[in-house]
C-alpha cells in the first residue's frame, strides 16, 4: 500500500505545485496588468 | 458570470465527482490483481497520465501546424499550454511507473524501448519548452517552437507502438493488445472511468494554462504601446 500512496501523493503534490504556479504569474500579470493600465491613462 | 468562468465550474465539478468516482472504484471495486497485489492499484492513474500526455502531444503537433499555417498567436497559445501540461504529466508517468517497477520487477528502471522512449518525449518536450525561454522575439520563437513540436509527434506513436513492435520489459499491452491481452471487466471499467478523470483533470489544467498565456499577451501588448508613445 506505502508504493500506492506514495505514487499517488507524488501525482497530487505536483499537480499542487503546477497550479500554485500558474496562479502566482496569473497574480503577477494581473498586478503588471493594472499598473500599465494605470501609466496608459 | 462570464461563459469562460461557467465553463471552468462546471469542468471543475465534474473533474472532482469523476476523480471521487474513480479512487472509490479503484480501492472498492477493481478486484486485487493475483500476481501483483494492491501495488497494481497505480496501473489505474499511470496509464490515463499517458494516454492524456499524450492527447495534449496532439495538441500541439495540431496547433502548430495551424500556427505555421495562419501564424495567428492563438494556435502558439494553445500549443505552449498544452505542451506544459503534456510534459508534467509524462513527468508524472515517469515518476509513477519506477514506484510500481521496484516493486514488481525489484529494479527502478531499466533502459527498454518503452521506457527509454518516453523518457525522449520528456526531453522533447523539456527541450521546446526551454528554447521558448531562450528566443526573444515573439515570431520566430512561435515559429522554431511549433517546428520542434511537429517533428518532436514523431516520437509519440514510437512510445505507443514500443510495447508492440519490440520485446521490453515494459508489460505487454491490455487494451487492443490482441487475443491473448485483456482485462477483468471490473478493471476495465475503472481504467475508462478513470481516464475520464485525468481527462479532465487535463482539460482544467490546460483552461488554466491558457488563460495565464492571453494575460500574458494582453500584458505585451500594452507594454508594445507604451513603449511605442515613448518613442
Amino acid at each position: 500500500m506505502t508504493w500506492v500512496f506514495a505514487a499517488f501523493a507524488a501525482v497530487w503534490i505536483a499537480v499542487f505545485l503546477f497550479l500554485v504556479r500558474i496562479s502566482r504569474t496569473q497574480r503577477a500579470l494581473a498586478v503588471e496588468l493594472a499598473a500599465l493600465k494605470s501609466a496608459r491613462r | 458570470m462570464s461563459q469562460r468562468r461557467i465553463a471552468d465550474h462546471l469542468t471543475d465539478y465534474a473533474l472532482f465527482l469523476c476523480m471521487t468516482a474513480s479512487i472509490a472504484m479503484m480501492f472498492f471495486y477493481a478486484p486485487i490483481e493475483r500476481e501483483m497485489g494492491i501495488v497494481q492499484k497505480i496501473f489505474y492513474f499511470h496509464v490515463p497520465l499517458a494516454w492524456n500526455a499524450f492527447l495534449g502531444f496532439t495538441i500541439v503537433f495540431f496547433c502548430s501546424f495551424r500556427y505555421l499555417a495562419t501564424r495567428d498567436p492563438k494556435w502558439d497559445a494553445r500549443a505552449v499550454s498544452a505542451a506544459e501540461v503534456g510534459v508534467l504529466f509524462t513527468t508524472l508517468v515517469l515518476i509513477t511507473g519506477p514506484i510500481w517497477a521496484k516493486p514488481v520487477w525489484g529494479i527502478w528502471w531499466t533502459w527498454d524501448a518503452r521506457l527509454t522512449l518516453t523518457f525522449v518525449l520528456w526531453l522533447i518536450y523539456l527541450g521546446y519548452l526551454m528554447l521558448r525561454r531562450y528566443i526573444d522575439s515573439p515570431e520566430r520563437r512561435s515559429a522554431l517552437a511549433a517546428i520542434v513540436g511537429i517533428v518532436g509527434f514523431v516520437d509519440v506513436p514510437l512510445v505507443y507502438f514500443a510495447i508492440r513492435w519490440w520485446r521490453t520489459q515494459h508489460p505487454q499491452p491490455v487494451i487492443m493488445g490482441g487475443d491473448d491481452s485483456g482485462l477483468d471487466p471490473r478493471m476495465a471499467t475503472t481504467l475508462w472511468v478513470s481516464t475520464a478523470a485525468y481527462l479532465l483533470l487535463f482539460t482544467a489544467l490546460y483552461r488554466r494554462r491558457l488563460r495565464l498565456e492571453y494575460a500574458r499577451a494582453e500584458v505585451d501588448a500594452l507594454r508594445d504601446e507604451m513603449e511605442g508613445r515613448q518613442s
